[in-house]
């Protein structure tokens, strides 16, 4: 595989960053992933890819390639028949296509756009691949007979790893409601512009056989507008009235028919009190903030949306055979509905899936990341007859287990319900305004009435309508109704891109008035997972050896001495032979090179007194020759950020699984007060002492502290997996660390903050258009534009935010 | 200024035109995806060489 | 096992670049010979004696080939150079028809040869950028269709599904400048090379004015910001700033139908809603043109180091800028109060070439940097010139726009000074003009800059030409076949269009429109016109047409209005403002958009003849500062009688009050008139043999210019 030297290689080379993805590394790549996905594309003549890399723009921070190293296959069920008919939908025509669509985690530049269309030219069966780099979600349409779990396999062998995106009626209704409320906003425009046109021409003093066609083309322009464009607001108002409630839309409903209707009896009879510019230009200005609106909550939702489409809703079940005793290799497996498993079933998790259910191991070893109920920071061993809890991953080898509690009954499923129903109940703030706002339609109706009757002891009865109309139009509460939960979606949108999903908008608004912060240990305060403390010896084909044996195991043990050697510049060469490796679980590897047998075992808990580390011993042809000290490092913002979260008023203590000596070593460096410091905790003990604190925040790896998350007010994941701690906290953070939830708090206070600055503008605002409009001063064009513009106005400060907002939210390292 | 009554016309006509070609674009989902488009015009066009055996071969 | 199932087809096909360099090559061979001639126009305007007194290169006739040559031979060919690149990259395809692409091509140069031979030879509509002669403009719109049909059957037979948005600023182009140009060039020929207009003045004017500006935003704005949107991404390696926004800023652009032409006609007999109309819209446009902008400028973020160094950086970046510029100046330009101060001045021209020397030159010269050297296989010549080329042109542009700022703000103020008694401060107007001649040196050398900074341009293409390997063999490429119904194919099945409810409304309010402007536009066509004009007012007379036209093919409206405004200063200086009824018969309207000699709207009667025999001859001989060229050709030609039954004719045709006798006699009622005038100069010492001369035809009609304000005729 010879590598042709081109100019960013170079460049990568000399300043130590990966050749695939471009982030700092040590060697050539910055893990196994990076390197696979490298050799991939030079192997496929795909390496235009750098140079297509360097050009163009990332749109969102990149991350290593996200290649799993063992090579489970994790989309077999993509084709079976059930899944397809489930996620797919034929393609228009005649042609018998399939198309389905893929969220690919990573995806964020120009390069990946090529990259990811290249694939249906290798995949048989492919006929296109279109990727929506936005929403980095990829349309593949397949023939009649292709397989989607090829293309699914071949995404993630370049580095993508693919979700297919269950394409339900909420997905398509949407997209059909954007074009169709875009249609209307279209129609609005134009007409409005062109009204306003002829308007100005009326205004600047055309009269006579051009004033009256302007006014009749007025109309011919002005009747699909007031009809058809403005059908949503008469829709919800009616809606409103039928059920006696009272809507924000019902004011403008009135004005809009009102002026219409008025407007064109005056043409009737001759006079020239036309508001055909007015009713327009209030439904164009009114629809485009909507539209604003609309468009802004969706890019929020979006992203902590399509993760409830991930969970694996689904499982494979093993088929009754007709005596119980035959022989395992020929066993057959149908893909079911997680809700269709009852007890007693046998089902297959493979490596790297989650168990949908609780239930008893009956065949097969592996190692298993049970750390979503016991906290433990180490790996569980799982062989026949151990019990397994919904949610735990299974990390190394295929698992059949017996199904012992229904889907619905498992301890996860209840954490699940809870979250879901988090997600549509309404952020207290924003119930509160739709109160007010319901007040102030009342308000506004009964002004109306004043206003009509102000007008006509002073003018008459066109005055009596002018005044009004623009009544109606100024008292609208839609400024007032809609900045507040726009402010909570702009954050939640401007934190889904910052790589935070943010469960609900109340979480935020909880975020704003924690009042203590309760830090994981491992993951959190630690960088999470094995460090080689201290390892002596640099007797180099030892050194060499060890690294091909522990290459080749996806222990997390052997991939810390792997990173260790790597920084050592110990590279795995080809010369070296290796024979008969063979991986124990629980135990230790070992194999033959160059003719020594070399073995490696963890001599368990060293016992050692100051922390929990880890010794490995290595024996050569069976003598212990040396042993490596593995163990957990603090993170480098780990002080700073503590220092800054307590200036900020908050309380802060470490609570964590690991055991006493481990946790107060961590405590002290970071200037915590020992009784603040909790450790051994098991998850239920965590969860009591989360919920003694009202306004706790709790701060884990989603997997390890899923309970204590789900039960802290408000519960802060950390970097393990979108699938596992989506489940269970109400934030899901990418970057570890303390550093992200000081900006996070932050940026939760600011939003607070710019929903107040919005309650004090519309109601100054509302009440100097209500004065203006009674005593006459307003005109109804005039009002028709201030109270949209006053709309936009809070909408844009709702969107801008604060600085100390802008400043939290924009990524220190500037813009990628 | 009887010739406003050419001009006026054609120029809504012109107007209405556009509009309804958004319409139809809009419906056939030309303004879906506004991000990609903006990527696309970068990838320069792939030359035709014949199809390299492993190049069809599906799946190395 | 059946033979594996094939991934993704392709088709192949190559891209027809060799179209893409005819364009190029004519882009700058015209952009040459139209700078050549503005840089020699702008010196005959500091220097009269550059006129030589030959008729072919007199400023009057040589400014039109200037206009448009730099617009339709330059910008024209350089933006069919760029839509043919991009659009076939855009679209994935090669174009539809190889040979409608060729007759685009040669029909569009032959055509502009045939404007450089017409207009020096005189034959002109007499409207600004619409001077070509009927059948010109005829092969126009005929070329024009040929390229239209290709350029939509090309969309249809595309590979991409998505229509990028420097394709929908090409369909505008295409239709809107199709449909301006059609509208404001429907004439009735008198003869081969003459025609006059349906419209007569007011409307005329409004006509004219709605394509005058059409034609700088469509010909020099929409194109270019396509061109802009596909080559500013491709130079700079970046996506544009914000896709939705360029999407956002070409829709508000097209939906409300271009109304900014009445900011041409501020303070002249257009109706005053119009005005207020014009002035209005044309401050709107500043929202989508800086969008524009500022999605241009903005995609270049985080590539800023970059442009120190490349060229065509820089080049995009200073044009971008230069737009911007323009385009605020020409809706501050459209308020009334300041298009008072700089109507008819310098400042209107230093606009111009802010816009054409900076965005449309810098835009074109970044494409050409960058097609030359893919078309041709080959790296530039030398990227030094090329930096020399931008600093140089850059520089000439300022001082061009700089300079005729100074000339136009200064000269616009000068007339409009009265002092305390209420008395103009400068009351003969050539003071006025020799102020600024200077000014008008300075500018020559701008131009001269910017035109050497092409030469620069052009010896570096050539060089880089010359040593392109020779004869490159087509690249083929390959796309995948286009699976998705693209959006006219949704037509296909009508029903769900019109299904839709937009459908239905479109319809109804369409009906509505209809009825509306039917009830209204029976009453206003059946009544008299909107102009009451007095029974009394005749139409010229067949000498003085005859004089209107050598007056419309000298180009003296190039230099000389014929609109006196509603403001004091130009009341006190030419006498009462011009009235709509003035100009009823005039076809063309002889408005004028620019003072470099004085308004001649009420110069009727003002001098006697032999002052104007004396003045044709020699302008220095009356006013001895005159910077105007002189016209001996006019005492040498002899006035066609004979032609002048088939004019009146056409004008009769065209609703002229001309009498059946009138027509008869066209020719004899002339020599009449001619006769008496020569009479009373002979006696005055000028040679007998001037009565058939074109001078006294044309003495005839400046005789005439706001005669029947003078006799009370109109109020």
């Amino acid at each position: 595989m010879q590598v042709e030297a081109s100019a960013s290689l170079a460049a990568a080379v000399a300043e130590k960053t990966c050749l695939h993805c471009g982030l700092p590394s040590s060697g050539r790549f910055c893990c196994k992933g990076c390197e696979w996905v490298y050799s991939l594309l030079q192997e496929k003549g795909l390496s235009d890819f750098y140079r297509i890399r360097d050009r163009g723009r990332s749109i969102r921070k990149s991350g290593p390639a996200l290649v799993r190293e063992d090579n489970t296959d994790l989309y077999g069920h993509l084709d079976d028949p059930a899944f397809v008919a489930l996620y797919a939908t034929p393609a228009e025509g005649d042609s018998g296509d399939r198309i389905m669509q893929f969220y690919l985690e990573g995806v964020h530049c120009t390069a990946c756009v090529w990259l990811t269309e290249k694939v249906a030219t290798w995949v048989p069966g492919a006929k296109s691949v279109r990727l929506d780099l936005g929403h980095a979600v990829a349309t593949v349409r397949m023939s009649a007979t292709g397989s989607f779990a090829q293309v699914a396999r071949e995404f993630a062998k370049i580095g993508y790893r693919p979700h297919p995106v269950r394409q339900d009626d909420s997905l398509r209704l949407e997209t059909r409601e954007n074009r169709r409320a875009l249609i209307r906003l279209a129609i609005a425009a134009a007409a409005s512009g062109n009204i306003m046109l002829l308007a100005i021409s009326i205004y600047a003093g055309a009269t006579g056989a051009f004033a009256k066609s302007f006014e009749w083309i007025s109309f011919g322009l002005c009747f699909p507008v007031a009809t058809y464009c403005a059908y949503p607001f008469y829709r919800s108002a009616w809606a409103a009235l039928r059920s006696n409630a009272l809507s924000i839309d019902i004011p403008i409903a009135l004005g809009l028919l009102v002026a219409f209707f008025a407007s064109v009896a005056s043409l009737a009879i001759g006079s020239h009190h036309v508001y055909f510019d007015t009713v327009s230009a209030l439904v164009f200005l009114l629809l485009s903030s909507r539209y604003v609106l609309r468009k802004t909550q969706q890019e929020a939702l979006h992203a902590s949306r399509l993760v409830h489409f991930l969970t694996p809703s689904w499982a494979r079940r093993k088929v009754a055979s007709p005596d119980p005793s035959s022989a395992a290799a020929n066993d057959r497996f149908e893909e079911v509905k997680t809700d269709d498993l009852h007890e007693g079933d046998r089902i297959l998790v493979l490596a790297g899936e989650c168990f949908p259910v609780d239930g008893v191991v009956r065949q097969g070893i592996s190692t298993l990341n049970c750390s979503l109920l016991t906290g433990e920071s180490r790996h569980e061993l799982a062989q026949p007859g151990s019990l397994i809890f919904a949610g735990t991953l299974n990390q190394q080898s295929p698992l059949e287990i017996e199904v012992r509690a229904g889907a619905s009954a498992t301890r996860l499923s209840q954490i699940l319900r809870s979250m879901e129903e988090s997600l549509t109940r309404k952020a207290p703030i924003v119930a509160f305004t739709d109160s007010i706002s319901r007040i102030f339609v009342l308000v506004s109706l009964a002004l109306v009435a004043v206003a009509f009757a102000v007008g006509w002891h002073f003018g008459g009865v066109n005055e009596a309508i002018s005044r009004a109309l623009a009544m109606a139009i100024v008292a609208c509460p839609c400024a007032f109704a809609f900045a507040t939960p726009l402010a909570l979606s702009v954050t939640m949108g401007r934190c889904a891109k910052e790589g935070i999903l943010i469960k609900g908008a109340d979480t935020l608004e909880k975020l704003a008035r924690v009042d203590s912060v309760m830090l994981d240990k491992t993951g959190t305060l630690t960088t999470g997972d094995f460090e080689v403390l201290d390892w002596a010896s640099n007797d180099l084909p030892t050194l060499q050896a060890v690294r091909a044996i522990e290459s080749r195991s996806a222990h997390p043990i052997a991939q810390a001495i792997c990173r260790y050697l790597a920084r050592r510049q110990i590279t795995s060469d080809e010369s070296i032979r290796i024979e008969d490796f063979r991986e124990e679980i629980g135990r230790g590897v070992s194999a033959r090179v160059n003719g020594d047998l070399y073995a490696l075992r963890s001599a368990g808990d060293s016992g050692a007194e100051n922390e929990d580390t880890t010794q490995v011993v290595i024996e050569k042809n069976g003598k212990p020759i040396d042993r490596i000290l593995l163990g957990d490092a603090l993170r480098k913002d780990a002080r700073k950020s503590v220092l800054a979260l307590k200036r900020m008023g908050l309380r802060v203590g470490i609570l964590s699984g690991d055991r006493r000596p481990a946790v107060l070593k961590v405590a002290k460096e970071i200037q915590i007060d020992p009784e603040n410091a909790i450790s051994s905790a098991t998850p239920e003990s965590k969860s009591e002492l989360i919920q003694t604190l009202p306004f706790g925040l709790m701060v884990g790896d989603g997997a390890n502290d899923a309970v204590a998350l789900a039960a802290a007010y408000v519960g802060v994941a950390v970097h393990s997996g979108m699938e596992i701690s989506m489940r269970a906290a109400d934030v899901y953070q990418c970057q570890a660390g303390v550093a992200p939830i000081v900006r996070l708090i932050t940026v939760a206070r600011e939003t607070v903050r710019v929903i107040h600055r919005g309650f004090a503008f519309s109601l100054v605002y509302n009440a100097l258009g209500t004065v203006a409009a009674i005593s006459g001063k307003v005109n109804p064009l005039f009002a028709a534009i201030l109270m949209p513009l006053s709309a936009l106005t809070l909408f844009a400060s709702s969107t801008a935010g604060t600085r100390k907002l802008r400043a939290a939210l924009s990524d220190k390292e500037g813009d990628v | 200024m009887s010739v406003i009554y050419l001009i006026m016309p054609i120029a809504l006509l012109m107007g209405l035109g556009f509009l309804f070609a958004f319409v139809r674009t809009t419906l056939s989902g030309q303004y879906d995806d506004l991000e990609t488009p903006a990527h696309r015009i970068l990838i320069d066009d792939e030359l035709s060489t014949p199809p390299t055996p492993n190049d069809k071969k599906g799946n190395a | 096992m059946n033979q594996p199932e094939k991934a993704q087809e392709f088709d192949s096909f190559s891209y027809d670049d060799d179209i893409v360099k005819k364009f190029v090559h004519a882009t700058l061979i015209w952009g040459f010979i139209a700078m050549l001639a503005g840089v020699f126009i702008a010196s005959q305007l500091a220097n009269w004696r550059l006129n030589l007194g030959l008729p072919w290169i007199t400023f009057g006739r040589l400014r039109p080939v200037h206009t448009n040559g730099a617009i339709f031979a330059f910008a024209g060919n350089a933006v069919f150079a760029g839509v043919y690149y991009s659009m076939q990259r855009l679209l994935k395809t090669r174009m539809y028809s190889d040979l409608l692409s060729r007759v685009h091509f040669w029909g569009w140069q032959l055509i502009i040869v045939a404007a450089a031979i017409t207009l020096p030879l005189g034959y002109t509509v007499g409207k600004e950028y619409a001077e070509l002669e009927w059948p010109i403009a005829f092969a126009i719109n005929v070329i024009w269709v040929i390229f239209a049909f290709n350029f939509f059957k090309t969309i249809q037979i595309r590979r991409e599904r998505h229509i990028y948005v420097a394709i929908w600023f090409y369909i505008a182009t295409i239709l809107t400048t199709a449909l301006l140009h059609v509208l404001n060039t429907i004439q009735i020929p008198v003869s081969m090379w003459k025609s006059y207009p349906i419209y007569s003045g007011v409307q005329d004017a409004l006509v004219q004015w709605w394509y005058g500006h059409n034609a700088v935003a469509f010909v020099l704005t929409t194109p270019f910001l396509g061109l802009m949107y596909y080559f500013l991404p491709k130079a700079a390696d970046r996506p544009v700033y914000s896709y939705r926004l360029s999407i956002v800023h070409f829709w508000s652009l097209v939906f409300i139908y271009i109304w900014a032409g009445p900011h041409h006609l501020l303070y002249t007999a257009l109706p005053e809603w119009a005005q207020t109309l014009g002035m209005i819209f044309s401050i709107m446009l500043i929202a989508p043109s800086w969008g524009g902008m500022i999605n241009g400028l903005l995609t270049l973020r985080g590539a800023w180091n970059r442009v120190r160094t490349e060229p065509i950086l820089k080049f995009f970046v200073a044009g971008l800028t230069f737009y911007g510029m323009a385009t605020l100046e020409g809706p501050l330009l459209s308020i009334k109060s300041i298009s008072a101060v700089g109507h008819y001045t310098d400042w209107i021209i230093g606009h111009v070439h802010g816009g054409t020397l900076g965005w449309n030159g810098f835009i074109t010269f970044a494409m050409v940097y960058w097609l030359v050297p893919r078309l041709w296989n080959t790296k530039l010549y030398s990227e030094k010139l090329a930096n020399l080329h931008f600093w140089v042109g850059f520089l000439g542009t300022l001082t061009y726009v700089i300079s005729m700022w100074t000339a136009g703000i200064t000269q616009g103020l000068m007339w409009r000074a009265i002092d305390a008694s209420g008395k103009l401060v400068y009351p003969d107007f050539i003071e006025t003009v020799t102020r600024i001649v200077p000014l008008y040196y300075v500018r020559a050398v701008g131009g001269a800059l910017y035109l050497s900074g092409f030469v620069i341009m052009l010896y570096n293409i050539y060089r880089t030409i010359a040593l392109a390997p020779k004869e490159v063999e087509p690249v083929v490429v390959r796309a995948p076949k286009l699976l998705e119904p693209t959006f006219e194919m949704l037509g296909r099945k009508p029903h769900r269009i019109l299904e839709g409810l937009p459908g239905l409304f479109a319809v109804l309010s369409f009906v509505a429109v209809a009825v509306g402007t039917f009830i209204e536009l029976t009453p206003a066509v059946l009544s008299s016109d909107y102009v009451a004009v007095n029974p009394a007012v005749k139409p010229y007379s067949p000498l003085q047409l005859q004089g209107r036209d050598i007056y419309v093919r000298e180009g003296c409206y190039l230099c000389h209005s014929q609109m006196v405004r509603p403001l004091i200063s130009e009341t006190l200086r030419y006498g009462s403002y011009s009235r709509a009824e003035e100009s009823v018969y005039d076809r063309p309207f002889q408005w004028g958009s620019k003072r470099t000699g004085p308004d001649l709207a009420r110069v009727g009667g003002k001098y006697p003849d032999l002052w104007h025999y004396r003045h044709m001859m020699d302008p220095r001989d009356v006013t001895p500062d005159s910077i105007m060229p002189i016209y001996p050709w006019l005492y040498r030609d002899k006035i066609d009688f004979d032609v002048l039954k088939k004019k009146l004719q056409v004008m009769k045709s065209l609703g002229v009050p001309y009498t059946d006798d009138e027509v008869e006699h066209a020719s004899d009622l002339a020599h009449e008139e001619a006769h008496r005038i020569a009479s009373g100069l002979v006696a005055q010492g000028v040679p007998a043999d001037t009565e058939d001369k074109d001078i006294i035809a044309l003495i005839a009609y400046l005789q005439r210019l706001g005669a029947d304000f003078k006799k009370g005729l109109i109020q």
